[in-house]
């Protein structure tokens, strides 16, 4: 077994290696133990390999992963945390983030006690089997939220856009003659992407929901499918976003060379 | 107690509120002087303050403009700018947990 993953591990990608690793241990026989070095990405494991009957051995693999998924959910927390004091989501937005972190890491918490106290090595591989088919921390989790943060601050600046027309259309019309049709066509512009990234913000929105372990373990074409539309919605409506922002810049700039001065004047 | 030594305590209890009285008065003259003292070398920052809030017209009669639509715009652009950039930090992360979630599914 050790020679045929050595061979595998020459001939095939990492991804197909971790695989294997992964399947040894959950389903018995030799195991194959990942241990990761103190600073080590889940992406490069170390092959170990557990007894058969080595509990021990099975419970410190799965005692590392749990301890990679709960640290990689705490940076998740904390990078929200980062846009919330940035201004760019509400708290309100970052809430189910926040909840799904604490779920999760519950989640583990309680798995960690139960594998810990196995005594059976065969009981500890379902323990560790249940990391994957259960949390799906790094394949579902993790990319989901993520991808939620950047959805909230699209939201966000997509409403603040399409709220600033009436004032756009304001200054517009006070603005010299010689400059309006340079700003009429960056308004049109701005209006058409605001609108746009709006459609691909609420279609991205509408597949959320869709991303769950569940999912990812019994339909799993379904689910690359939409994970691939999603992933092309947020594309889209960040350009659209991108494009609108820029046409504003342009417009803030022309307004502001175009009016007189708004800063107070100095006088004795 | 003696008709006299009675007289004397209550001159010393009188002579004692009067100087309380006194430093009081004293105190409070001195912090109104201070405070006028004060106040009146920030006169030129008051005024600025007051324009920069208000946006009020400035003495030759030119409008500040701080609550222009052309102002406002000019706001809202730099809030955008800086929340697109907040975009951008958010969509690296979420590529990096996209790249690791196919280093790292694992199927058992």
């Amino acid at each position: 077994m050790h020679l045929r993953l050595n061979a595998l591990f020459r001939s095939t990608s990492r991804h197909l290696l971790a695989l294997g690793m992964a399947a040894s241990v959950a389903l018995g026989g030799v195991a194959a133990l990942g241990a990761s070095t103190t600073n080590a990405a889940p992406s490069t494991p170390v092959v170990i390999i557990c007894a058969r009957t080595d509990v021990k051995c099975v419970i410190a693999f799965g005692d590392l992963r749990i301890d990679e998924r709960t640290a990689a959910l705490t940076r998740l927390r904390d990078r929200a945390n980062a846009q919330i004091a940035a201004g760019h989501i509400t708290t309100s937005q970052a809430s189910a983030i926040q909840a799904d972190v604490t779920s999760n890491q519950s989640g583990l918490t309680t798995l960690k006690s139960k594998l810990d106290a196995e005594t059976d090595a065969a009981a500890a591989r379902q323990d560790v089997r249940t990391i994957y088919t259960q949390f799906r921390i790094f394949a579902v989790v993790l990319p989901r939220d993520y991808h939620e943060i950047v959805l909230d601050i699209m939201t966000n600046v997509q409403a603040k856009m399409a709220g600033l027309e009436p004032k756009l259309q304001q200054a517009i019309s006070s603005a010299p003659a010689s400059e309006q049709q340079q700003l009429n066509a960056l308004y049109n512009d701005f209006t058409a992407k605001v609108t746009a990234a709006s459609t691909q913000i609420t279609n991205a929105n509408g597949l959320v929901s869709y991303f769950t372990p569940d999912n990812f373990n019994n339909n799993q074409v379904t689910y690359r499918v939409n994970w691939l539309t999603f992933r092309s919605d947020i594309l889209a409506g960040r350009a659209d976003l991108r494009q609108a922002a820029s046409d504003l810049h342009q417009m803030a700039n022309i307004l502001k060379l175009s009016t007189p001065s708004a800063t107070p004047t100095a006088h004795s | 107690m003696k008709p006299g030594n009675r007289n004397a305590s209550r001159w010393t209890r009188g002579l004692r509120i009067a100087i309380v009285l006194l430093t009081l008065t004293a105190l409070v003259i001195l912090s109104g002087c201070a405070q006028r003292s004060h106040s009146g070398g920030n006169q030129p920052a008051q005024q600025l303050s007051g324009q920069q809030t208000g946006g009020q017209s400035t003495g030759s009669g030119q409008t500040t403009g701080s609550n222009s639509a052309a102002q406002q715009v000019e706001n809202a652009d730099q809030q955008v700018q800086s929340a697109m950039q907040g975009m951008d930090n958010a969509q690296n992360d979420a590529n990096n947990a996209n790249t690791q979630s196919t280093a790292s599914n694992i199927v058992p």
